[in-house]
């Protein structure tokens, strides 16, 4: 039987993707923070179906995105890269190596708005893509869609935002 | 002049946003493992004590067999009946979305009741029709989906949706009406309306629902409706229906197949159930359903003479694993999207 300290383990070191992509969902460090700990405790319960010859960050990941996706009416869906004060915007940001200068941060700030009007499957897509360069094989296996339909929406994904993008400037 | 993003600028943008490492004092530090264990503890707990519950309401519904009136109360209408603690315990305040719904329908919603049920992608859906292990809820689910035929298995992109079920609950149970809305939640958390199903409970037909008088008439050959499915769905017990036996019963021990008279649709009609199309099949002992004729996906029920009171087409519908389907007949038998 497998020990619950190895998931501890597992999980410690997987902790950054993975609050990166929580926050990259839920784009609310509060919310971030209740799906962090939805998604453990998943992995936690559902630990002795986890297949040790596969990647655990992999596995870890889809429980993260499937508990996200059910979580549809939670709070954490709610708030998707809305801040609620200028700190947190400014917060946010600090992680962006390239908002130095006011014309690039206003880029980003259109970005976020376009991303926000995002359908959702188009948003979840897009986060997988650009938060760990998820193979679309990788990611048509923890949406459950075909790799087909993971590529059609990223391409239409990026068509959307660009489209908002150039309209907003 | 608008400006041109590229797509390299927009990926590199993009992995900026999605892709840059967290410092450490930026990451989720709380001590997890102490508390998943006090957490799945509890869970395992709560567990326990619904297959308590669920074995008290599985002896409950025992004896509501013997009690025919009140147990086809809310089926006759063509609702589904559910027992309370099959119904997911949700917290969720939506009398935001119930607003936003009134105002997108124009019709006042506030002061239903309806179940929520978040859907997730089709293919989990086909997953469990398939037969594989859900958990209790989402078999219900199941159930709700293909009974109500909202939503089509294959193809359908269900993903961030959510479908607002009116209930109706007459103190010890819940029936799930047919009036149904499927929204799609934004990412700014609004709703918006994505289908509905046409039928619109009145306030006399509320009363109806759960008023088990009304639906005395049922009380023929063999208990009802409700009754009626059942029995098809058990292969080992004929089926007859106002007397009239419209499937032998299949002996389990050996390879037989049965040619019947099966019903596949009945009519609720003045408050009694008539058959309105009689199709004639065979059934084996697997289960599977061998017509002479072809099943029409849809039965239309057409009642002229007299005071057309029906309001439902319950069609029992041999092609989708012998489910109830119900049917609305004010549009050709097809629930409008």
């Amino acid at each position: 039987m497998k020990d619950k300290t190895d998931i501890s383990e597992h999980i410690e070191k997987c902790r950054e993707p993975l609050t990166r992509l929580c926050l990259s969902l839920c784009g609310d460090h509060h919310d971030a923070a209740d799906l962090f700990q939805d998604t453990c405790l998943r992995a936690f319960k559902y630990f002795r179906n986890y297949d040790e010859t596969k990647e655990f960050d992999k596995w870890i990941f889809s429980i993260c995105v499937n508990t996200y996706r059910s979580g549809l009416r939670k709070l954490y869906r709610m708030k998707k890269l809305d801040f609620l004060s200028a700190e947190e915007h400014d917060d946010f940001f600090a992680g962006i190596p390239d908002t130095g200068n006011s014309a690039s941060r206003e880029e980003y700030k259109e970005l976020i708005k376009a991303v926000k009007k995002l359908p959702e499957k188009f948003h979840i897509v897009i986060v997988l893509r650009f938060f760990s360069d998820f193979t679309e094989k990788d990611m048509a296996k923890m949406l459950g869609i075909p790799e087909g339909t993971v590529k059609s929406r990223i391409n239409k994904a990026k068509k959307l935002l660009r489209k908002e993008m150039e309209c907003d400037g | 002049m608008a400006k041109k993003i590229s797509d390299e600028k927009l990926e590199s943008m993009l992995r900026d946003l999605y892709g840059t490492k967290l410092s450490e004092d930026e990451l989720f530090h709380e001590d997890l493992s102490a508390e998943m264990n006090i957490k799945i503890s509890e869970s395992s707990k709560r567990t326990k004590i619904r297959i308590l519950k669920n074995a008290v309401v599985a002896c409950a519904a025992v004896l509501c067999l013997t009690v025919p009136y009140h147990f086809l109360s809310g089926l006759g209408k063509g609702d589904k009946v559910v027992f309370d603690s099959e119904i997911s315990d949700n917290a969720y305040d939506i009398s935001t979305d119930l607003d936003k719904l009134s105002d997108l329908t124009g019709e006042d919603l506030r002061s239903f009741d309806f179940e929520v049920i978040t859907l997730k992608s089709s293919s989990y859906y086909r997953k469990v029709s398939e037969g594989d292990s859900g958990d209790e809820k989402d078999a219900l689910r199941d159930r709700i989906f293909m009974e109500l035929g909202l939503v089509p298995y294959e193809d359908t992109e269900t993903a961030g949706k959510a479908l607002f079920i009116r209930t109706i609950n007459d103190g010890s149970r819940t029936f799930y009406t047919r009036q149904a809305y499927l929204v799609e939640y934004g990412r700014d958390g609004e709703i918006s309306l994505e289908a509905s199903t046409t039928e619109k409970i009145s306030e006399e037909q509320n009363l109806i629902i759960t008023s088990s008088d009304v639906f005395k008439g049922f009380d023929n050959a063999d208990g009802g409706f409700r009754n009626l499915v059942s029995r098809f769905q058990r292969k080992n017990s004929a089926v007859k229906f106002d007397g009239i036996e419209i499937r032998k019963e299949l002996d389990t021990d050996a390879e037989q197949s049965v040619e019947t008279e099966s019903i596949c649709a009945v009519l609720l009609k003045e408050g009694k159930l008539q058959p309105v199309a009689i199709y004639s099949l065979e059934y084996t002992v697997d289960g599977k359903v061998l017509t002479g004729e072809e099943l029409p996906e849809q039965i239309n029920a057409k009642y002229s003479g007299g005071v057309t009171t029906y309001s439902a087409v319950l069609a029992y519908d041999c092609t989708y694993k012998n489910s109830l389907r119900i049917n609305n007949t004010e549009n050709d038998g097809l629930w409008k999207f």
